[in-house]
């Protein structure tokens, strides 16, 4: 047992014997057999018993302590003689192999069939854009739109704790409510770092373009519109799915816009803009996913699902 | 296993939802009995971890249930208010998802998720949608998944609100079932339901506990301020302006029986009776009551909520 628990112990064993306003004796005895039993199993080599307590150090019989902090109203009364004999604490619970890694892979399952189907059918639509596109930064535009359209089929499986009213079960979970955000994130995460790459991969094949601009092209609205979702995600409480994908088509709308506007934003020449519009869109992102995952630990009223008072 | 509550507050705003509570469970049932607004889904959720106390603790076995996380959760079972669900999974898609929240291997979920769908009697409908589910349906697949971890902690809130009677009746029987050896602290503004099921019951107002002790404890508070008397109309118009009526049944012709809650003799022909669970909630509530109807439609228990009525 660390120091700490074991201070822990004996310090609400003090507290519960102030508000007796007496020594218990019997509370004592429990107190110190279970820290010595707690000692016992959690100490790679056999523990000795402990020692019986000197008198006047701790462990003797406690001063009476007068009563500094407002007494309950109303205090529960002891236990009666027939109720259930005290139970020995059940040992923490290891946790699963492979711990959250584990549980997070795990969570793929449970992503909704439609959203493979769907990340399938971009990837298919890119590829046949690659090959029938006109001209590279046309393909280069195609690319872009898919890699917003990635952001926004993950969405609804992403925010699906919230707008479904399961979060508040899931904090009550050993792996509560802000793991399995994360784990989500990471899912989706993944597999949209999956789609990224075969379009890097794909499009310059088919294209012949320079599959650096090509990355540069669908990275920016990936990220740009990642952040936005998980902005709305983090500061809206109702409409998140609807909102980030009217996000998603205006980012979408805008890599449209700008290659029949300027089409020259699509070639080399602006190859540094679009790096410099990645690593902020990038670092927006990482910040946002922090903000999010916080907002999600900080409990059900932070996350503004469930009523606030009852 | 021993809950703790040390001076366990929560604010919102400028409102106090529960007050500086502090309250020792040993494994028992506990019910939690108080009107809507008393800090009942509040303090559970706190108890849950849903929600962080604004100052106080939650201890269990004396450690922090902060500090605990994880190794805390998973002794806990929780059924909330307001259950939700996953339209599109099905009773066992849902089971087995919560099972791997809650740690469980991928073949013992599945197992344990078959024998508690069998136990709430649901394994019929085990491969249908939720979204199909009654609300009786609902509820049972709610305790069913608040007990797949085993917990010996199990927190359910208002389980019964909303159910008929049968189906209450039914989901009485669940609980007694899954609670030997459990801490299990049910809230409810039904009184019936702890009545049956509680070894020990906490009546909580605006935020605090201001009654705690086994029914017969409980209802020994209001022995001698339970009344009968018949009267004729204009009286019980005049009885019932002052409050404190809790029932009122209109015999042959012009007399009214009236059952009264009060602490002097209310009418000279009043007789006193035996106090029952009800009694005292009218009694310590009978200030938030004003009419006799909204008063009898409390001790029925056909507590609507916004949604209506859920039927099996």
């Amino acid at each position: 047992m660390k120091t700490h628990e074991m201070e822990d112990r004996l310090r609400s064993h003090y507290r519960q014997s102030a508000r007796r306003a007496q020594p218990d004796p019997a509370a004592k005895a429990r107190t110190l057999a279970a820290v010595a039993d707690a000692a016992r199993r959690h100490s790679p080599t056999p523990a000795a018993a402990p020692a019986p307590a000197p008198s006047g150090a701790r462990g003797a019989t406690p001063p009476q302590v007068p009563a500094t902090t407002q007494a309950p109203a109303h205090r529960p009364a002891a236990p009666t003689a027939s109720a259930p004999a005290r139970q020995r604490r059940k040992a923490p619970v290891a946790a699963p192999a492979g711990g959250f890694a584990h549980f997070a892979f795990e969570q793929a399952r449970f992503v909704r069939a439609w959203v493979w189907v769907a990340q399938a059918g971009i990837l298919a639509l890119t590829a046949a854009g690659g090959l029938l596109a006109p001209t590279g930064e046309a393909a280069s535009c195609m690319a872009a739109v898919a890699a917003a359209l990635t952001v926004l089929v993950g969405v609804p499986d992403l925010v699906r704790s919230r707008e479904s009213g399961v979060a508040e079960v899931e904090y009550a979970c050993f792996f509560d409510f802000h793991q399995v955000l994360a784990a989500r994130m990471v899912v989706l995460g993944l597999t949209d770092v999956a789609a990224l790459a075969f379009m890097v991969l794909a499009v310059p094949a088919l294209a012949g373009t320079d599959p650096l601009l090509v990355f540069l092209h669908a990275s920016v609205p990936y990220f740009a519109t990642a952040f936005g979702s998980l902005w709305i995600a983090t500061h809206t409480r109702t409409g998140v799915t609807v909102r980030c994908f009217a996000l998603g088509t205006l980012a979408a709308s805008l890599a449209v816009v700008a290659w029949q506007t300027a089409p020259a934003l699509y070639t080399a020449s602006a190859a540094g803009l679009w790096a410099a519009l990645l690593a902020l869109a990038l670092a927006a992102t990482a910040v946002e996913a922090r903000a999010c995952l916080s907002n999600a630990a900080a409990g059900l009223d932070r996350l503004g699902c469930g009523r606030a008072l009852s | 296993m021993e809950l703790t509550l040390d001076r366990l507050t929560k604010h919102f705003g400028a409102s106090i939802a529960v007050d500086r509570v502090s309250a020792t469970f040993t494994p028992g049932v506990y019910g939690l009995l108080g009107a809507n607004g008393a800090g009942k889904t509040t303090l559970m959720r706190m108890l849950c971890d849903v929600l962080k106390p604004t100052s106080g603790s939650v201890l269990c076995d004396g450690m922090d249930i902060v500090r605990l996380g994880a190794d805390y959760r998973a002794h806990l079972g929780y059924l909330p208010q307001e259950f939700g669900y996953y339209p599109d999974f099905t009773a066992l898609d849902f089971m087995l998802y919560l099972a791997s929240l809650k740690g469980i291997g991928r073949h013992e979920a599945r197992r344990r998720s078959l024998d508690l769908l069998e136990t709430v009697d649901l394994a019929p409908v085990a491969k249908r949608k939720i979204k199909t589910f009654s609300g009786g349906m609902k509820q049972r697949l709610g305790i069913a998944q608040a007990v797949l971890n085993d917990p010996a902690i199990l927190v359910l809130d208002e389980p019964t609100a909303g159910l008929d009677p049968k189906e209450r009746v039914r989901f009485r029987n669940l609980i007694a079932s899954f609670a030997q050896n459990k801490v299990v602290i049910l809230s409810t503004h039904i009184v019936s339901d702890v009545e049956y099921v509680a070894d020990r019951i906490v009546v909580m107002r605006a935020g605090s506990f201001v009654l705690e002790g086994s029914p017969e404890q409980v209802v020994a508070q209001v022995a001698g301020k339970v009344w009968e008397c018949a009267v004729d109309r204009r009286e019980a118009d005049a009885l019932a302006a002052r409050g404190g009526v809790g029932n009122v049944h209109y015999g042959e012709g012009a007399q009214v029986v009236l059952r009264i809650v009060s602490d002097e003799k209310p009418h000279p022909a009043a007789r006193p009776l035996e106090p029952t669970l009800e009694d005292v909630y009218l009694y310590l509530f009978r200030e938030s009551s004003s009419s006799p109807t909204r008063r009898a439609h409390a001790q029925t228990g056909a507590g609507t909520r916004g949604k209506g009525g859920r039927h099996a």
